[in-house]
């Protein structure tokens, strides 16, 4: 499948490239047509030169003659180029280099073609979304096969991988019909349950058998059990848990875990939990976490809150019930050659953590070559990181801009919440340069630990001089904002998506590739570096991707400026450092067709 | 049943603090354990550890653990200079426990 995908996204930046050379010769298509008129190549200016030539994205492929013509011309003075032209008049030989040039950029002109550019676009828009659906192989592909078939076809790949890769297509779709037939791991709502209307009676009287007095439950979960319970299903799983090797003789008066156990579990879930259990060292984890003994239900909680008019709460249906969570947070750990019995004396809330979750957290702290688990020390892993979301990648960026990326490396559970340490380190930063005070945000420990630790002063959030707020702290800083013409469309991309995808899409980029070639090196990496300004690099390829992956979105300074001032704690002055830097790469100056 | 986790002996103020924290599947699991975790508060503030509410919200498993093992390991360590560290900055407890 990588195979295909590299196709795709070779196709993808090859189109790109002939798209942006339409674009451009539109932009300065009445520069060259006026150049073309009579003798106007001899008045060129050095900035109509570098504008229409030099900046151009189109290869006229112009020999030295032609280009030392183009020297002559921009150095001489407009009274001694019109003398020539007029008084002397040209020669022969110069004659034909300007007729040379004319034709050469005529041709070049004529090879590009607007309509096959939208004809590309709208390529590129199926190419993206098939790139989609190869990396998330969930989805199924129907209509895509023709399409595949050319691809493969057009980069001559050998009949037995083509096959390969529709074998795996089809396994693809084999997943998605049958997650479509019956999920599993679906979370299940009460409103799906039959409705059965038991005999009071009878089921306390089964209960009864089991040591449970039924009055005992509170009326809302016993009415749910009357309502919606199987007697045979109640009697199994009561008998499986009274069993004292199965440990679980505890649920018996956790009424609210053992209803959702009653209505919504099997035997064969308590089995493969008990299984898992003593396979990998973890005997007693249901103790602690109760919810993996039921799948995913929705549930509209209750909690009393003790206010003044002493009402009830209620709240919105929320999920619980975790054992597909801990059954793949096992297996990821297996995975990853981790004891779980490490975990579980660490951290045993790891277990019930959405495992889907763990796996984008592992995902995303390698894009910044950080390992999620401590490799020497699997105990010393601070697994509350995997609990984190979102605010990870955006943590991490400011961390790094903030000049605090190894304190942020060793201390991974500093960027599972919101958090204003690191602003408030730039800005201590910014005001020691300003009164030539000595800056040391770090602790010195006795131990000589090679862990770093921030003092008190940034990381308190009571009355904290460097600001309590996020916005205490910009207004301290003197942070102000681009005013961005789309602004509200790309920032409405950027909220609908993950934004944790860095590949050849935005690495291979021109624009990225310019970046690269002037504000990053491999000794600093993470980072691009604005004359002084220090940006995460990462924030700039991931937001990037996002964005040109999207078929409305066109790459240009506006879009480079928003990606890499997302989110960034900057003064007028180091916007226009930024500003000033983007300007000088001329954008028009990229990698030639 | 949720409302155990006013069990613990803390604000009900606090316990909705817990519940937006962990999201309703480990508060809940929190609320079956309520009597584990009191113990443990009980035992850290004997340490001398004075952000229990926040060492709650951030590092909910040390309340999870075994209360011999929170013990132990904290045995390992001169306790009134571990508690003072950690008082500080709990973010020290990775360090630690």
């Amino acid at each position: 499948m990588d195979e295909l995908i590299n196709i795709l996204e070779k196709e993808i930046l090859q189109n790109n490239k002939y798209i942006s050379v339409v674009d451009n010769i539109n932009d300065i298509r009445e520069s060259l047509m006026n150049l073309l008129q009579d003798n106007n190549l001899m008045y060129i200016s050095n900035e109509n030169y570098k504008e229409i030539f030099e900046s151009s994205k189109i290869d006229y492929h112009f020999d030295e003659n032609e280009l030392r013509f183009f020297h002559e011309m921009i150095n001489l003075d407009n009274k001694m180029k019109k003398f020539i032209v007029e008084e002397i008049g040209l020669n022969e030989e110069q004659n034909l280099i300007i007729n040379g040039i004319k034709e050469k950029i005529k041709k070049s002109i004529d090879s590009f073609d607007e309509k096959k550019s939208e004809d590309l676009k709208e390529k590129n828009d199926i190419y993206k979304k098939l790139l989609v659906k190869l990396k998330n192989n969930g989805l199924s592909f129907i209509n895509e096969f023709e399409l595949i078939k050319e691809l493969l076809n057009k980069y001559s790949v050998p009949v037995g991988k083509q096959i390969l890769i529709y074998e795996t297509i089809n396994s693809f779709n084999l997943k998605t019909r049958d997650k479509f037939k019956s999920d599993p791991e679906k979370v299940i709502s009460e409103s799906e349950l039959e409705d059965t209307n038991l005999d009071k009676e009878s089921v306390s009287l089964i209960f009864g058998d089991y040591g449970i007095d039924f009055n005992a439950i509170p009326g809302e979960l016993a009415n749910k059990l009357l309502k919606h319970g199987n007697i045979d299903k109640i009697e199994e799983l009561l008998e499986f848990i009274i069993k004292n090797e199965n440990g679980l003789k505890f649920v018996l008066e956790k009424y609210d875990v053992l209803t959702k156990i009653l209505l919504y579990s099997n035997v064969e879930i308590l089995e493969s939990i008990i299984k898992i259990q003593k396979e990998n060292g973890i005997d007693g984890i249901a103790t602690k976490l109760p919810t993996i003994l039921f799948p995913p239900v929705y549930e509209k909680r209750s909690y009393y809150m003790k206010k003044k008019s002493k009402e009830k709460t209620t709240h919105e249906a929320e999920i619980t019930g975790s054992y597909y969570n801990f059954k793949h947070n096992v297996e990821i750990l297996n995975e990853l050659n981790i004891p779980a019995s490490v975990v579980y004396e660490k951290c045993s809330t790891f277990f019930s953590h959405s495992y889907k979750n763990v796996k984008k957290v592992i995902h995303n702290l390698a894009l910044y070559g950080i390992s999620a688990i401590n490799e020497q020390d699997f105990s010393r892993t601070p697994f509350t990181v995997f609990r984190t979301t979102d605010l990870l990648l955006k943590n991490l960026d400011c961390a790094i801009e903030s000049g605090c990326f190894e304190y942020a490396k060793g201390n991974l559970s500093r960027l599972i919440n919101n958090t204003n340490i690191y602003n408030r380190v730039k800005l201590a930063y910014k005001l020691s340069k300003l009164n030539n005070v000595e800056f040391k945000p770090y602790r010195t420990l006795k131990n000589e630990s090679s862990k770093l630790f921030l003092t008190n002063e940034f990381i308190c959030d009571v009355n904290n001089i460097f600001g309590v707020t996020v916005q205490d702290t910009y207004e301290m800083y003197q942070a102000e904002k681009f005013n961005f013409s789309n602004k509200e469309l790309y920032d409405k991309i950027i909220e609908n998506s993950d934004n944790d995808s860095i590949s050849p899409i935005s690495i291979e980029d021109e624009f990225i590739k310019k970046l690269d070639s002037l504000f990053y090196s491999e000794e600093m990496p993470y980072i691009y570096n604005f004359n002084g300004v220090v940006i995460s690099r990462n924030k700039v390829l991931r937001l990037y991707e996002t964005l040109i992956s999207d078929s409305n979105i066109k790459p240009d300074e506006e879009l480079l400026l928003y990606v890499i001032t997302y989110d960034s704690m900057l003064d007028k002055n180091e916007m226009e450092n930024i500003e000033n830097c983007i300007k000088k790469i001329d954008l028009g100056a990229m990698v030639k067709c | 049943m949720l409302d155990d986790l006013k069990k613990i002996g803390l604000e009900d103020s606090f316990c909705d603090q817990m519940i937006d924290e962990f999201g309703y599947d480990l508060a809940l699991n929190v609320a079956c354990n309520y009597e584990l975790v009191k113990t443990n508060i009980e035992t850290l503030k004997r340490f001398g550890i004075t952000n229990i509410e926040q060492l709650i919200l951030k590092k909910i498993d040390i309340f999870l653990m075994d209360n011999e093992q929170l013990v132990k390991r904290f045995g390992k360590y001169n306790i009134p200079v571990a508690a003072k560290l950690i008082n500080e900055d709990y973010t020290f407890i990775d360090d630690l426990v």
